[in-house]
């Protein structure tokens, strides 16, 4: 069967947040390794990882130097 | 001066079980991890707590990563995110299915981004947060309760007092939307961002 029908429930799926019904229907597909189940999941992801990433709570910027600097401590000039 | 190595480097490195290339990955990437944990549970104790626990399994998981050219930093997001709200449902004696959906995935991590793609990601930050701030404040509510708090749209729908079908058309909207903009701004075309 076609997974076309899931395509809005990707991301809840990976988040853990789509009741149990609706999640069989996608484990199902990945479980045989659906090319477009994957590149879906990837995508929600990219989604989520995005979600926080904008907001400044991961990625390669929420660790620069400047901010991993212990606070308190003034430069020399 | 040798310039620092990259990521990418240190993860390969990691993946040999290289100690200092670990230590170095650990340096770099914990701290803004933290900042996620703790913006999930709000207590830094457990976020910190959260955070070691990531790293410890993720020392295990660098080889695979590595081989799969899978992004380590999306695999540490989503896996402090579901530590995260695991434990805040938790504390609510509400059922944590975050950590058991990673774990249901298949084990090639051919379900991650690739490293490139999080580094393009990571290069678009500026446009993301524009692309983020295009959503209605309902629709970036709803994405943050799901997000960071763990909650299922019947959840957040009672938290808010809204129907159900509101908050689920919503917040699909609000994920479809993320979708169609993040494979405008993953790719070479911005125009109407």
């Amino acid at each position: 069967m076609d997974s076309r029908h899931l395509e809005d429930v990707y991301e809840l799926y990976l988040l853990g947040l789509l009741s149990a019904e609706e999640s069989s229907s996608i484990a199902e597909h990945v479980g045989r390794s659906c090319p477009h189940c994957l590149a879906r999941l990837r995508e929600a992801a990219r989604a989520v990882y995005a979600v926080l990433l904008a907001r400044g709570q991961t990625g390669r910027q929420a660790c620069a130097p400047s901010r991993m600097a212990p606070r308190g401590r003034k430069r020399r000039r | 001066m040798k310039p620092a190595p990259t990521l990418e480097e240190l993860l390969a490195r990691a993946a040999e079980r290289d100690g200092d290339a670990f230590r170095e990955l650990h340096r770099r990437l914990a701290p803004g991890f933290v900042e996620l944990a703790r913006h999930c549970v709000s207590n830094s104790r457990v976020a910190n707590r959260i955070v070691e626990d990531v790293f410890a399994r993720f020392r295990h998981e660098a080889k695979l990563l590595s081989q799969a050219r899978r992004s380590p930093e999306v695999w540490v997001t989503l896996e402090t995110r579901a530590r995260a709200v695991d434990w805040l449902r938790a504390q609510e004696g509400l059922p944590g299915w975050a950590r058991t959906r990673l774990e249901s995935l298949p084990a090639d991590y051919s379900w991650l981004p690739t490293i490139e793609d999080a580094a393009s990601l990571d290069a678009r930050r500026p446009l993301l947060s524009k692309v983020l701030r295009q959503l209605p404040p309902s629709q970036s509510r709803l994405l943050e309760l799901a997000v960071c708090g763990g909650l299922s749209e019947q959840e957040i729908a009672q938290k808010l007092g809204e129907p159900a079908g509101k908050v689920k058309s919503e917040l699909r909207a609000a994920f479809s939307f993320l979708r169609h903009r993040l494979r405008a701004v993953v790719g070479t075309w911005t125009a109407g961002i």
